[in-house]
This record gives C-alpha cells, structure tokens and sequence, in this order.
C-alpha cells in the first residue's frame, strides 16, 4: 500500500474505487458482506414469520379503543400487537441493519455481481425451514440449494478477479 | 391450490420494482458519505430503499395465495431485470460467467420452488 501522500487513495479511502477501480481485496470482502446481508435477512424472514403468524392468531375485527384528547381511535388489534411484537421489531432491524451492509457491499462491488448472491437467502429459508418449521428436505430442495451454491461461486469467482 | 393471476402480477411487479430499488441503493452507494447530513441528502439511496420496501409488500400481497412452485420463479425476474439495468445504468461488462451464474441460480430457485409444494 502506498504510503506518498500524493496517492489519491490516501486522500479519501471512501472513495478510493471510484478513482481506482476497487481492489480484489474490497471486491472479495464486498462478497461476504453480501453474504453476511442474505443471512440477517433469512433470520429476520424467521422472525417477521413467527411474529406474523402468532398475529394471525388475533381475531381479525377485534380493536383497541385509544383517546388522544378528542380523538377517539379504534385501532385494529392486530396492528397492536404487531408494533409490540418483539419478533416483528427484531425482525425488521436485523433487515435494517442487513441494508446497510448491503449498501456498505455496493460501494466497492458491481451490482451485477452482488444482486444474485442474495440468491443465497433462499438456500438459507430453505434449511431454517426444515430446521426451525419442520418441514421436510426433498430432491427438490437439496437440488436447488446445491446449483444455487455453484451459481454463487461462480459470481464469486468472477467478482474477485 | 391455485395460483390466481392477480398474485403473479404482484410478484412480476414485485421483482420490477425491486431491481429498480437496488438501482438506487447502488447508485446511492458510489456517492457514499458516511455524515448524518450527506446519508439525508442521498436520494438515490433513499429511492432504493423505498424501492424495496414496496417491493417486499407486493411480494406479501402476492405471495399470500398462490403455490410457491409458480411464484418462486418470478421473483428471480429481478435478477434479470438487474443484471441489465447494471449494464445500462451502471456501464457494467455483461460476461459469459455472469450470464452463467443467473442461469444456474434461476434454475435453483425453480427447483426450490417446486420443493416448497
């Protein structure tokens, strides 16, 4: 790494790809960071699950009176509870935070590159659904799970040049 | 069950407005300033995340009647959509391997589709 401080990549790192193309090392960390956002996201695909379904437990016309002042509200039940439900609120920030990453992933990597890799998160539903869901792992799934990896890896190896 | 046209119509929108909301998360990342002030003041990346977050409510809506098998497949749209609007908007090389990796991962989310039945 250049220590001049004429190197215009010491001037601003944020933005040193833009000025020289971003470099194997940031392409490859953008990878994993992009994997690392389909794994927060298919955790938070679980929560927002679990959350929405003990939603769907709440009788769909009951409503929670609220006053504020004059106002007199009737607000549905289900969205109620829906803001108080600790899955739902978790649920929804590991997705904020997911974003971020991916953000953070875009600055260095090329979108055509890195938009597939969220592929990923449906290998990732797919085991937290046999894992957590108990549903059952077919031909089907394993198939898929399998040439979703190899069309990653491909990308992986493409990004990273 | 059935999948009712309505809820293909949600996904193939789903996955349009979503490619377009990756557009402006990428676009909103090359100019990314890491102050209070400059993260307010990028709309693109503001456009991006409204891009998905509407997205990702049509898909519900779409995704709530209908056999996964069928719908799974429209979603991975969006990687197409993408993959163009990446050469158009961004200037990005369209290479073999990348043509290669979206068939391989239309393909598994088919096939993941099918398994969900």
């Amino acid at each position: 790494m250049s220590t001049s401080t004429l190197n215009p990549s010491t001037l601003n790192p944020l933005n040193s790809s833009a000025l020289n193309g971003p470099t194997t090392a940031q392409k490859r960390k953008a990878l994993w960071m992009v994997v690392a956002f389909t794994l927060l996201a298919s955790v938070a695909q679980v929560l927002i699950k679990t959350g929405a379904n003990a939603l769907n437990r709440i009788a769909p016309g009951a409503a929670v009176a609220v006053t504020l002042g004059p106002l007199h509200l009737h607000i549905s039940a289900t969205i109620v509870a829906g803001l108080a439900s600790p899955a739902l609120i978790g649920g929804l920030a590991l997705y904020g935070i997911g974003a971020a990453m991916m953000v953070l992933a875009l600055q260095h990597g090329e979108l055509s590159v890195l938009y597939p890799v969220i592929s990923l998160s449906y290998v990732w539903v797919a085991i937290l659904s046999v894992a957590i869901f108990h549903e059952h792992m077919n031909m089907f799934r394993v198939a898929g799970i399998a040439v979703i990896i190899a069309g990653v890896a491909i990308l992986g190896r493409s990004g990273s040049r | 069950m059935t999948t009712p046209a309505s809820s293909i119509a949600w996904v193939i929108f789903a996955s349009f407005i979503g490619s377009l909301g990756a557009v402006g998360l990428k676009a909103g990342a090359k100019n990314l300033q890491l102050s209070i002030t400059a993260l307010a003041a990028n709309w693109r990346l503001h456009a991006g995340v409204a891009g998905y977050l509407i997205s990702w409510v049509f898909f519900v809506l779409g995704v709530k009647t209908g056999d996964l098998s069928i719908l799974y497949p429209m979603v991975s749209l969006s990687y197409i959509w993408t993959l163009f609007w990446s050469k158009w908007f961004f200037g990005e090389p369209l290479t073999r391997g990348k043509f290669a990796a979206l068939g391989l991962i239309l393909a598994g989310v088919a096939l993941l589709g099918l398994g969900n039945r």
